[in-house]
């Protein structure tokens, strides 16, 4: 299920959390007991990756990491407020870039890429903004959002 | 821990809210119930930089301490970067190193905290909890995936009620066999 980017799947990992609506889903480690050698090697896929922190988006630029997995696009967030609650759109995003970031300027997580959009254009395919996003602040759930890296005790 | 060098400052970033009470009346230890009652500091700046990402308008502050003063080393982070102090450090000991301008993050240090998930992509977040290890409360930190739901291959079998609900044996099979999927455990 999970591996380095770029390379193909090979770590287990356990389903914590799934919502289909916003299109949000959160894997944690296999249970140790049951699984000791697939927790571990979930542990050492993440030993020495360093954590997002976590904010809310605000309107103005945000970065989305490129499908080469080392450049960080920047792209205009728009966080619109309707009837539902909150809303993000962002700018053109590409296939293969699901569940990638997208950052604020400081580099913390604010959505991730759940949807993309284009037109067609003298038989080409437009990439256009794209949204709504699903925002984390909004759509984690509370069980995370209360304890997490970035609800920091000074 | 490190021999320290007393002669280099150590840092510790706040928000800039906080700025004005800890210019007055210095680094206080953290006093919520369940966190250690101590103050973070680092050797390194860019640490310190990088841990601002944890707050909307991060300050880093700088801290000479007299010779005589008990750091320790952090227990949850580890490493050789990190000590923490088990005494308030007074006003006249800190003073403001870079303003919020300045702390602006390197997203690009992140890029290895972006995974492949199955057809997709995820990133590293951490769960911070307080967990009972027998001795009393204290933080317990994991590192949790976020990723889009459509990029796993299927939604976790209901009810999803505990980890033998929730597990896929051998969903890596045999071309031409058939999986056994009892749950929200997934390999590829």
């Amino acid at each position: 299920m999970l591996a380095p980017l770029g390379e193909e799947p090979s770590v287990w990992a356990d389903c914590l959390f799934f919502d289909p609506v916003s299109d949000l889903a959160i894997l944690g480690e296999p249970d140790n007991q049951e699984f000791g050698e697939e927790s571990d090697a979930y542990a050492r896929l993440m030993d020495g990756r360093k954590p997002f922190n976590i904010a809310a988006p605000k309107t103005g630029e945000g970065y989305m990491l490129a499908l080469d997995g080392v450049a960080w696009r920047p792209t205009p967030l728009k966080v619109y407020v309707t009837i539902r609650g909150s809303s993000l759109s962002t700018g053109a995003t590409l296939a293969g870039q699901s569940g990638s970031p997208i950052v604020d300027a400081t580099g913390r997580a604010v959505a991730l890429v759940s949807i993309g959009a284009e037109y067609l254009s003298n038989g080409s395919r437009i990439p256009m903004d794209a949204g709504p996003q699903p925002i984390l602040k909004f759509q984690l759930p509370a069980w995370l959002l209360k304890t997490m890296k970035g609800c920091h005790h000074d | 821990m490190r021999k320290i060098d007393w002669d280099k400052p150590l840092y510790h970033v706040t928000s800039a809210r906080n700025l004005k009470s800890i210019l007055r009346n210095g680094l206080r230890v953290c006093r919520d119930p369940g966190f250690d009652k101590v103050v973070y500091l680092t050797f390194d700046l860019q640490i310190a930089i990088d841990h601002g990402g944890n707050f909307p308008d991060p300050v880093v502050l700088e801290i000479r301490l007299p010779h005589s003063w008990s750091l320790y080393a952090d227990p949850y982070i580890g490493g050789d970067e990190c000590v923490v102090s088990d005494k308030d450090i007074p006003p006249k000991y800190v003073r403001e190193r870079l303003a919020k301008s300045t702390t602006q993050y390197s997203a690009k240090r992140q890029a290895d905290s972006v995974l492949t998930v199955d057809k997709g992509r995820g990133f590293i977040i951490e769960h911070r909890t307080l967990f009972d290890f027998g001795n009393g409360f204290k933080r317990l930190r994991r590192k949790l995936v976020v990723t889009a739901s459509h990029c796993l291959p299927h939604p976790p079998v209901m009810p999803c009620y505990s980890y033998q609900e929730t597990t896929y044996q051998k969903f890596a099979c045999p071309a031409g066999g058939r999986t056994q999927c009892m749950g929200g455990l997934f390999i590829l």
